[in-house]
């Protein structure tokens, strides 16, 4: 009867979260029925022991494999250690959460709103030529700002791996709408340029490319000179969202609709920076 | 206002030469250091674990003393969307991901604590244990007041079998390009990934790979790194075992949301049957090689996840581009931003 109450109240103490070492009698070690284990160099870890336990024979009180005086939090209870994952946690209480957990219902995300604006900044240049004079081109550097917002949203499974509720992803958001402004305050020459830009990008999950339609609106604004404007339509092909190339036509609508072609490159130099190429190096040839 | 952080990878922070505490230039193209300057990436610990700073961070000298390496700055490339972001901001903890992983959050504890910020806080690869670890040590009431939310993106709970492939064949930048073993074999955070689960090596039980045994059974425990593994490193693996072993996540559990991302497309290692031959990633076997991002195996690492957890954490499986441009993708980002709010 008193094992039973004492038992009882082991149970009632480990659920509650309370039973640590030092509130646990260990075994004694001159009992035949006190299980003990052996610490050697090789054995340390497989029962949770630090080298500074290796040669000593040690309490196991709940032959859970975890000596009282190793990482055994609660060696009244027995917690084996998971021979793949190597713990052995304690009952604990349950604590409430102050989020709400992810879940999959119906295949779709609940407990996040997946639905964002995220904003951007990277360098970017572009040149382009003209009808009226295919050998002068025209160039600019500056910085551009976007926004994009995705289209479509996120699909699940749900599954249970091990204990753990776990969401499998079967689908991300991979069309989104781009929406963005570029400024070039004529760092290069005496021209402003100034572009407006919106279009859709598709960016497969998991993939190493990237493409999307845009349009946009070109000014520019020149001291001596008229100012001009654009309006063109480009195709964009990004890699690793690292960089990417936009190949543009536009027609010059101060001018008869004139004809211009060229390119936009979307990098921030930066990134052949880190790789340890200075601006030096690249200039002698050396490269990487 | 909580404030963004990012802590990246292993391989992902650029190291610069430092010379009496001035940063100065990026250490060389990799290429370069591959081809010629390999020593330059070597270290050098305390025989003894719990020493947890580097006696040298270089293999080179200059003018009779080591030259020093620190890590400034991230290559921004494998973390595009959260580099470039501008609505939030956030900012990386640039870390020296070859040092004892314990220095390295101890490191980060100071950052905290010095910059009396709250944060949420999305941690990749190896940036996982650091902020585990840095929540170890940091009293639960202080760690809740500097971190509110975090996200592990491919975090190597378990430790990665890639991590012995580091230490037996070294590592490939590029296909021909290799860092040699034996710079691989001075850093003891390599050693820290080690797989905590049994592998399977021939005769072992439990860890087997933070055992010596297992390197001498092969051959291949030696304080020389031209010539095997250091036992005095592996002796740190074995400190951070430990230490994940008791109740890794006291503080970390407490947060007001943590999420776990794991990919689960490409093959990885699990097993070593044949150690120390490890087996070919092109076999899918479900036994020796499988799922997950190339490096870290989604669903062992997932059940290792403490049991205490499974209320407290959201566990998501998604495919990858690879383990190492987890962060790269755009999607990537929308998910932790959702995390966040």
């Amino acid at each position: 009867m008193r094992k039973l109450l004492r038992l009882t109240s082991i149970v009632f103490l480990a659920s509650a979260g309370e039973v640590r070492a030092d509130e646990c009698r260990s075994c004694d070690l001159d009992n035949p029925g006190c299980p003990r284990i052996v610490i050697t160099d090789d054995n340390h870890l497989d029962h949770l022991c630090g080298p500074e336990r290796i040669g000593q024979t040690l309490a196991d009180t709940d032959d859970d494999g975890i000596p009282d005086l190793c990482k055994d939090k609660c060696p009244c209870v027995k917690n084996a250690h998971d021979p793949v994952t190597g713990f052995a946690p304690c009952p604990e209480p349950t604590k409430p959460r102050t989020s709400e957990p992810l879940r999959c219902v119906d295949g779709e995300l609940v407990g996040i709103d997946t639905s964002r604006w995220l904003a951007f900044i990277r360098p970017r240049m572009f040149v382009y030529f003209s009808e009226r004079d295919w050998s002068r081109p025209v160039t600019s550097a500056g910085a551009h700002v976007w926004i994009v917002h995705n289209l479509d949203d996120f699909a699940c499974e749900a599954e249970m791996v091990g204990d753990k509720a776990s969401i499998t992803l079967t689908h991300e958001p991979e069309w989104f709408w781009r929406t963005g402004l570029y400024f070039d305050p004529a760092l290069i020459d005496d021209v402003t340029f100034v572009m407006a830009e919106t279009g859709i990008d598709f960016a497969p999950n998991a993939h190493y490319l990237s493409f999307g339609l845009q349009t946009h609106i070109l000014g520019s604004f020149e001291k001596e000179a008229p100012n001009g404007a654009h309006l063109g339509v480009a195709v964009r092909v990004g890699v690793l969202d690292a960089f990417a190339l936009l190949p543009f036509v536009q027609f010059d609508l101060a001018d008869d609709a004139a004809i211009s072609i060229g390119g936009t490159l979307s990098l921030d130099l930066k990134i052949i920076e880190e790789l340890g190429v200075s601006a030096e190096r690249l200039k002698s040839g050396a490269g990487l | 206002m909580t404030k963004r952080l990012f802590i990246p990878g292993t391989g992902a922070c650029i190291f610069c030469r430092t010379h009496q505490g001035v940063v100065g230039d990026i250490v060389g193209s990799i290429l370069d250091i591959a081809l010629a300057r390999q020593s330059e990436l070597r270290c050098d610990h305390d025989d003894r674990a719990d020493v947890l700073e580097p006696r040298a961070t270089s293999g080179l000298m200059d003018g009779g003393s080591p030259v020093e390496i620190t890590a400034n700055g991230r290559i921004s490339a494998v973390y595009r969307p959260f580099a470039e972001s501008i609505a939030p901001r956030y900012e990386f903890f640039d870390y020296d991901w070859r040092l004892d992983i314990r220095y390295s959050a101890k490191r980060l504890r100071e950052f905290l604590e010095a910059r009396g910020e709250r944060w949420d806080v999305v941690c990749h690869s190896q940036g996982g244990l650091v902020l585990l670890i840095a929540s170890l040590e940091m009293d639960p009431a202080a760690f809740h007041r500097a971190v509110r939310r975090v996200v592990f993106l491919g975090v190597p709970y378990g430790g990665t079998l890639n991590a012995a492939t580091a230490l037996l064949d070294g590592v490939d930048l590029l296909p021909g390009v290799n860092v040699e073993p034996s710079v691989v074999r001075t850093w003891p955070s390599i050693y820290m990934m080690l797989p905590r689960w049994h592998v399977g090596a021939r005769g072992t039980l439990g860890a087997d790979l933070l055992k010596d045994s297992t390197w001498a059974s092969a051959d291949l425990l030696s304080p020389d790194p031209q010539h095997g593994i250091h036992p005095g490193l592996l002796a740190r693996a074995r400190e951070l075992f430990l230490m994940l072993s008791a109740e890794p996540f006291g503080a970390l559990k407490g947060v007001e949301r943590f999420a776990v991302i794991q990919g689960r497309n490409h093959n990885t290692r699990l097993r070593v049957p044949a150690f120390p031959t490890l087996p070919s990633l092109d076999q899918l076997d479900g036994q020796a090689v499988v799922r997950g991002d190339g490096l870290v195996p989604a669903d062992v690492t997932m059940r290792m996840y403490p049991g205490d957890l499974k209320d407290r954490m959201d566990s998501i499986f998604t495919n990858v581009r690879s383990h190492m441009l987890m962060g790269s993708e755009l999607s990537r980002f929308l998910l932790c931003e959702s995390f966040f709010g």
